[in-house]
């Protein structure tokens, strides 16, 4: 148990190894309860994924009247890749990519906007910032369905339709993003420290680069990872914007398979041999990016490097 | 003097806007900057600040506030059966009149009356057990909560309708248990949203564990020692310190995840492809704001529903703004 936290306390957070020490604890009755409620309910949530997961490996008619959770064999899930592959040329590659373009782009782009206005909405008060910030919480909560169809004609009247940028832009606003920059800054980023940067002869933009920046990281890992997310799974907005198959992103792509019918049991009157097991292929597909996201970006979701930097 | 900070700023946004990144705060800043010697955000505030948001404010009024008035007009744009278009209220007659309209507001607000009292206690719950619980099993398990949710489109629908059909089930025993044979037995009953309450919370609930996660771990290190060192269990640790300093993410949560439910759409719609016969295709107001858009090619109607799920949704945040005091820059409060 020590020796968890012991490595946890090496690896998690460089700048404070003094702030794991107190979580180091003898097992108590409560502990051990503490860890059952923990795992039970990872347990309920791990399940359908995991069929998820396993679906791939059998046959359709395995799925069906199987049992769900009985490891089929590995090869098919070569032989389910093949048929996906087999639509169109292998454009499933094409989307792939296209996703990873879009969903990059965006996120870039979104990271500089929200972490820059988080940052000037909680450290200076200036004509219009409540204004702003009251538009940021409204623009949070608005229907997508309310903006898209708006949204297609402005993109149209800037002739964008149809282009990378009329899927990317509107991504890069992320007002929720913001909203979390802002609360970052205004509860956890100190006065004190602009103040002693200021005195050494800082400008405004340095202390933004050299001080907050770099303080920032686990808002910057937050901030892409969900942005990423979002821009990853988004449906609605490429599928007003774009209209040729070859720049769809994945998720879009995916309705061009005959998936939904598979999955519904209607008849499916094409050629391309798609059933349960390739859809369950091309679900676990489209979320191993997020996985991934997600495994990269958590070490900073966990770092406390704020907390640290207080005392200094 | 705001008028002209507004317009440099502005025009630095929109070359940033081409490409450029990262270097804005050169632009505004130095000149802004010079030569301040006072301490305090008052004074340094005005034009550095702006020139931190103008980028984004661009984009606010691009994708937020322009969308928002042109639905409000194409609200009152009355297409005409025999062509031409006027202004008027037909839309939010029409819309406001309609006999599904009172079915999909009673079956959302049955789904947030459980849905959303369960997600928060979830969420809740399990992130301070988690942050109790440092090390790799509690990260593990973070990773595991997540997981439901990054499962989308297609792949989602199949899984989902897989765990709730009483013949593939993994919990078959419990659907029999409660008298469930068939999936569509569930899915045509009246208990729909407690279906689709289990559907997004377990979707649902492990993104705002890791948020909620990460505010709790920015909890400063000599509060916790302090209250530890007062003789505080972690019961009263978890109550008096670590709930008040969340309070401003609880709140988050609950705004983002009511205004999220009013909208709910992707559940029912997916279950509306799987069993069209059971599931309306005008379960939520939403559905009924795109079946408008959608499968009777009245944006005007839809636009109608859609300030009205908006409408709702911006009382509920105000309301959550005003208690929790959301424009405070508590920078003194902590120390």
């Amino acid at each position: 148990m020590s020796a968890l936290n012991l490595d946890r306390t090496g690896s998690a957070s460089p700048a404070g190894p003094r702030r794991n020490l107190r979580r180091r604890r003898r097992p108590r009755p409560g502990a051990l309860l503490r860890d059952a409620v923990l795992l039970l309910a990872g347990v309920v949530f791990a399940v359908p994924v995991l069929f998820l997961v396993i679906a791939p490996t059998k046959t359709e008619d395995q799925i069906k009247n199987g049992s769900p959770f009985t490891i089929g064999n590995p090869a098919n899930v070569l032989k389910a890749w093949h048929h996906v592959y087999a639509f169109d040329n292998g454009i499933i590659l094409r989307w792939i990519a296209n996703s990873l373009t879009y969903s990059t782009l965006s996120v870039l782009l979104m990271l500089v906007l929200c972490v820059t206005a988080g940052y000037g909405l909680a450290k200076y008060s200036f004509v219009g910032r409540k204004t702003i910030l009251v538009s940021t919480l409204v623009a949070m909560i608005v229907p997508a369905s309310a903006t898209i169809l708006p949204l297609y004609m402005e993109m149209a009247a800037v002739n964008l339709i149809g282009t990378l940028w009329s899927v990317v832009l509107p991504l890069a606003f992320y007002p929720w993003g913001v909203y979390l920059a802002y609360t970052y800054f205004a509860g956890g980023f100190p006065d004190s420290l602009m103040e002693a940067a200021r005195i050494d002869g800082a400008s405004e933009a340095g202390i933004f680069l050299r001080i907050a920046l770099p303080l920032a990281k686990p808002l910057v890992a937050l901030i892409a990872f969900f942005g990423f997310v979002t821009a990853w799974t988004n449906f609605m907005l490429p599928y007003l914007m774009l209209s040729d198959s070859r720049t769809y992103p994945l998720p879009l792509g995916l309705t061009v398979l005959p998936l939904a019918d598979a999955v519904s049991g209607n008849p499916n009157f094409s050629t391309v041999r798609v059933g349960l097991p390739e859809v369950a292929l091309v679900g676990v597909l489209s979320v191993l990016p997020i996985l991934l996201m997600f495994l990269f970006a958590q070490r900073h979701l966990t770092s406390a490097q704020l907390a640290g930097s207080e005392k200094g | 003097m705001s008028g002209a900070a507004v317009d440099s700023t502005a025009r630095s946004a929109s070359e940033r806007a081409t490409g450029a990144p990262a270097r804005e705060p050169g632009r505004g800043g130095p000149s802004s900057g010079r030569g301040r010697r006072s301490h305090g955000r008052r004074s340094h505030g005005g034009r550095a600040g702006l020139a931190f948001v103008a980028p984004y404010l661009l984009f606010l009024v691009a994708f937020g506030l322009i969308p928002v008035c042109y639905g409000v007009y194409e609200s009152f744009v009355v297409t005409s059966p025999y062509g031409g278009n006027s202004l008027g209220t037909d839309n939010w007659s029409r819309t406001l009149s309609d006999y599904r309209l009172p079915p999909a507001v009673e079956h959302v607000g049955a789904y947030l009356l459980v849905w959303l009292p369960l997600l928060l206690l979830v969420v809740l719950a399990l992130s301070l057990l988690l942050h109790a619980r440092q090390g790799r099993f509690g990260t593990a398990m973070r990773f595991v909560y997540y997981l439901p949710g990054a499962v989308t489109g297609s792949a989602a629908v199949l899984m989902w309708i897989f765990m709730i059909s009483p013949q593939y089930s993994p919990v078959s025993g419990l659907l029999h248990a409660v008298g469930i044979q068939s999936d569509s037995q569930i899915l045509s009953s009246k208990w729909l949203f407690l279906l689709l309450t289990a559907i997004a919370i377990e979707a649902g609930a492990g993104g705002w564990i890791v948020i909620l996660y990460g505010a709790l771990q920015s909890i400063p290190d000599e509060v916790m020692e302090a209250a530890a060192m007062d003789g505080a269990n972690a019961w009263q640790q978890a109550r008096h310190i670590k709930l008040p300093a969340i309070r401003k993410y609880l709140a988050f949560i609950a705004i983002t995840s009511f205004a999220g439910g009013t909208q709910l759409f992707v559940e029912p719609q997916m279950l509306t492809g799987v069993d069209a016969h059971s599931v309306s295709s005008t379960w939520s107001p939403n559905q009924l704001a795109y079946t408008y858009a959608s499968g009777e090619l009245s944006f005007g109607r839809a636009s109608v529903l859609s300030l009205l799920l908006l409408a709702v949704g911006m009382a509920a945040a105000l309301f959550v703004v005003y208690r929790t005091k959301f424009y405070e820059l508590d920078s003194g409060a902590r120390r």
